[in-house]
Order: C-alpha cells, then sequence, then structure tokens
C-alpha cells in the first residue's frame, strides 16, 4: 500500500510562500519599534500564516537564534526562544503528546509565559512555610 | 445577548485554574493554543486571555436527546482545550447525565438548583434531536419529554449551543421517514442565540473551542446555517490536500485501483467534500492525526443539513441531490479537468468560488419547508 509520504504531491512552493518573509521582518521591525516607543507587544500566530515549509524554515533562518532557549514544562512542553534580534522571541507550545499546540513570534521585553505571577508566587510562599513548619 | 456566566459564587477561569494547582503560566498556555485553534488575530488573543481571567465560570447544562452519544464521545477526546480543562477550569458543568456522578432524581434536583442560582445566564448545550408530535412522548427521560425539558431549561438560557447534526438539523432522527417528527433544536428556540455546531460528531476542538470562544467574546460570527464561520467558513475541498488531483483530473475510480493507490481524488467515489463545510481536512481528529480522506474515504457530508437523504453515500455529487445542481458542474469541471488538465484547475476553482457564494440549504431541511 502507498503510504500518505510515498503519494507524489509536488506542493511548489515557488517563492510565494519565500516572499512573505521580507513582509513579516517589515511587519515585526515595526512591531519592535512599536515596542521602544511605546511598550505595545506584538504577537504573530504562525498557523493563521500562509506559509509553506520553505517560507518557514525561510524565516527561522533569517531571525536566527538568541541568547535564550528556555523550555517550560506546563501543559506538555514549550520552547521559549529569543532569537538573534533582541526582543523578538520564538515560542513553540506542544502538548503532552509532543503534538504541536501553537507556534507564535513575539515581541516584548519577556514573553509573559516566563513571567512568575505573583499569584503563583503568594501560592509558593504559603506551601514553603507549610513545608518549613512540617520540618520543625 | 445576557452574557454566559456565573454561577453564584463561582471563581473566574483564571482562579480556577489555580485552585487546580495549575498556574498562570498553564493558563496563559491554555489561551494561546485557544486563540491559535480560532483563528484570532494576535490582538483578539490578548484579549481572549484577558477576559478568561476576570469572568467568572458559567453554568453549563448539557441535555441529551435523540442521539447516539457519539457527539459526547468526541468531545471527550478533545486535544485542545481538553475537556478536562474545560469542565474542571472554564465552565461550571452542571448536568450532563453521561459524565456526572449523580444520577436519578438528585441529578434533575441538582439541575433545576443550578439553573435557579443562574437563571437567564446559563449556557445550554443540547445533543440530539427532539420529536414534536404527542407532546414528545417518544423521547421521555426521567418522566418529562425531551421537548418539555428543552423548553424548560432553554428559557433561562443565554445562549444554546446545538452539538452535533441531529440537534442542529435533525440528523438521523429527522431522516426520510422521520418516524418521530424528529425537529432540530432552533426549530423549537425561536428567542435565544443557537449556535449549530454540526458534524457527525463534529470535531471536538470545534466544541471545546466555541465555548471558550462563547464565555470571551459572545457569540461568533454564523453563517446561513448558524454554524460559527470560523470552523465552517470553508469546504472540505477547498483545503484538501487531493485537491490538486481533482484540478488535473485524476480521479480513483474504485477502492482499489491505480488512482485510489496512488492517493488520487475521491471525487467518483462520492466524496462530498466540495459541497461540505467543515474544518476536517485543516484540524483534522484524533490530535490532528488524519481525516477521513487521508485514511482513503470520502467525506460523507456529515456536517450539512439533511446529509442522510441526499443519495448513495458511494455516488459522485453530480448524480445525487447534493446541492443545486452544483453536482453537475462539478462533474463538468472533473471531466474538463481530465481533458484540459491546468486550465480545468482555473475553471474548477472559478465554480468553486461560485459555489460559495450560493446557498446549500437542503429542501428537507425544517427552515426550508
Amino acid at each position: 500500500m502507498v503510504t500518505l509520504d510515498q503519494i507524489a504531491i509536488v506542493v511548489e512552493e515557488d517563492d510565494a510562500s519565500n516572499r512573505m518573509v521580507p513582509a513579516l521582518l517589515r511587519e515585526l521591525l515595526d512591531a519592535l519599534d512599536g515596542f521602544l516607543r511605546d511598550g505595545t507587544r506584538h504577537c504573530l500566530d504562525l498557523a493563521t500564516l500562509p506559509l509553506g515549509h520553505a517560507g518557514r524554515h525561510a524565516l527561522e533562518e533569517a531571525l536566527g537564534q538568541g541568547e535564550i532557549d528556555a523550555r517550560v514544562s506546563v501543559l506538555g512542553s514549550s520552547r521559549v526562544r529569543e532569537t538573534a534580534f533582541t526582543g523578538i522571541w520564538w515560542l513553540r507550545h506542544e502538548d503532552d503528546n509532543g503534538a504541536l499546540l501553537c507556534e507564535q513570534i513575539e515581541v516584548t521585553d519577556l514573553p509573559e509565559i516566563l513571567r512568575a505571577d505573583r499569584g503563583d508566587i503568594e501560592a509558593a510562599s504559603a506551601r514553603l512555610a507549610a513545608l518549613a513548619a512540617s520540618l520543625n | 445577548m445576557s452574557e454566559p456566566s456565573p454561577a453564584v459564587d463561582e471563581p473566574t477561569v483564571l482562579e480556577s485554574f489555580q485552585q487546580n494547582g495549575f498556574s498562570r503560566r498553564t493558563f496563559l498556555k491554555f489561551c494561546a493554543a485557544t486563540a491559535s485553534l480560532l483563528a484570532l488575530p494576535a490582538a483578539e488573543a490578548a484579549v481572549l486571555a484577558e477576559n478568561l481571567a476576570t469572568k467568572p465560570r458559567p453554568t453549563v447544562i448539557y441535555l441529551s436527546f435523540q442521539e447516539c452519544t457519539g457527539c459526547l464521545e468526541s468531545l471527550t477526546r478533545s486535544f485542545s482545550p481538553t475537556l478536562e480543562h474545560l469542565i474542571f477550569n472554564v465552565v461550571s458543568l452542571a448536568y450532563n447525565d453521561t459524565l456526572q456522578a449523580a444520577a436519578g432524581e438528585s441529578a434533575e434536583a441538582a439541575r433545576e438548583d443550578a439553573m435557579r442560582k443562574a437563571w437567564g445566564k446559563y449556557v445550554l448545550v443540547v445533543d440530539g434531536a427532539i420529536p414534536r408530535p404527542l407532546d414528545g412522548a417518544y423521547c421521555v427521560v426521567g418522566g418529562k419529554s425531551a421537548l418539555a425539558s428543552l423548553q424548560h431549561v432553554a428559557e433561562g438560557a443565554a445562549a444554546v449551543i446545538a452539538v452535533g447534526t441531529c440537534a442542529a438539523f435533525g440528523g438521523l432522527p429527522l431522516a426520510n421517514p422521520n418516524p418521530t417528527g424528529a425537529v432540530a433544536v432552533q426549530d423549537l428556540v425561536r428567542d435565544k442565540p443557537v449556535i449549530n455546531l454540526s458534524g457527525c460528531p463534529p470535531i471536538p476542538e470545534i466544541i471545546t473551542g466555541s465555548v471558550v470562544y462563547l464565555l470571551s467574546f459572545g457569540v461568533p460570527e454564523l453563517d446561513e446555517h448558524r454554524r460559527p464561520k470560523v470552523f465552517f467558513g470553508n469546504t472540505i475541498h477547498d483545503r484538501c490536500y487531493r485537491r490538486p488531483f481533482y484540478d488535473k483530473g485524476l480521479f480513483a475510480t474504485s477502492f482499489d485501483d491505480e488512482g485510489a493507490r496512488n492517493g488520487w481524488c475521491l471525487y467518483e467515489l462520492g466524496c462530498k467534500g466540495p459541497t461540505t463545510y467543515n474544518s476536517c481536512a485543516t484540524m483534522k481528529w484524533n490530535g490532528g492525526t488524519s481525516f477521513p480522506i487521508e485514511s482513503g474515504h470520502g467525506c460523507l457530508g456529515c456536517s450539512e443539513p439533511g446529509f442522510w437523504d441526499r443519495g448513495d453515500f458511494y455516488h459522485p455529487l453530480s448524480t445525487g441531490r447534493w446541492g443545486s445542481g452544483m453536482g453537475e458542474k462539478l462533474a463538468v469541471a472533473a471531466v474538463a479537468g481530465a481533458v484540459l488538465g491546468g486550465a480545468a484547475a482555473v475553471a474548477g476553482r472559478q465554480r468553486q468560488k461560485a459555489r460559495n457564494d450560493a446557498s446549500t440549504q437542503h429542501p428537507d431541511h425544517p427552515e426550508a419547508k
């Protein structure tokens, strides 16, 4: 039986997909300037863009890898990478089975998912106090 | 509409996450995945998170009538958002006779209690068609007819979600000869917003995503059959990975011929993808594993009104009663494709676009009568 990957569908990734990359870079540049100007955050959902494999790869190549590569373990795994352009982050969210939930590019100083929430810190404080008390 | 919300003293969605031991990070990831599922623009994705962080969980009452429980089976297999997150964190599921632990009179009393506390504000989810003759005597649960239950519970609802083709359009119970006189929810509930999530069953993420959208933004934009356009805005054919073969006029003509083995278009084998609006080709099933056409079988058209009565599942659209003459047009495009190749692809797309503008209202649907 012919499996899916053997079916001879040749997707022609002309360059329509690649041609999106300069436009996306200009959007990210505007967003970066906007963040510097008034702190406005910006987010792109890659699933909503008509990017083929080639275009996606070209975008990833253009943005490169920055100094931070973090893994967040909630509802499965999430990877938060800073690109070579400080303030532009590439986020990939996966479920418990490793399936892709969504992929985003955020323009911000720190993606919200990395920030420790005050409510969570308060809950941690209570848990730590209980632990300390139990050890006395 | 009144905003769907809150049971008395219900925590917000974010508080509910935190009370169940999840961090804000979990909540943010849940929101990001849901916003992506709903194809929300970036700005609205942030609003989704903000709204869910501040809104109390709405009370949800889920009633099952003439149905096979396949829709609920589907719902329990939602990957994102998962059903567990939905019922533990996003909504307060006050009544579902299959999922709840309570049974008998105590279950019915709990439903009445939940309705009283959130009167005018709860969300009613209905699964299954409703028989109308003889005061609804063909479907009775707990001594009360489906007809009476629906009318009673819908009276206090802020919005009604009809899950599955039976609830949305009558489905199998309404199919010829419709022995019980079954009708759809929208035929009985006239004074509340009704959202139809059709499919036999619907894609699970469409059910959970629509509930989250309703909570966060209210009733989504709907098509002429009251289905959310975000999920039912395109045909299966529009997004099918076998579409290039249709455009080239390459068709499987039996389930074991060369075309079938090569993964060619299933139009000749009765695929109803060209006239079926749903997200199977993009969202797929079982966590994005595949969808029927990817498994080698044509689309049955299960999310369209009256799909059981539209002729043979295994004959091409051109020989059935599917749509207003669209089958013939598609057949012409298919034959032309075999002869003209690329030129037919353009013609096919133009016809498809024309079809998109045309209604596919089925004559058997009660609203069409």
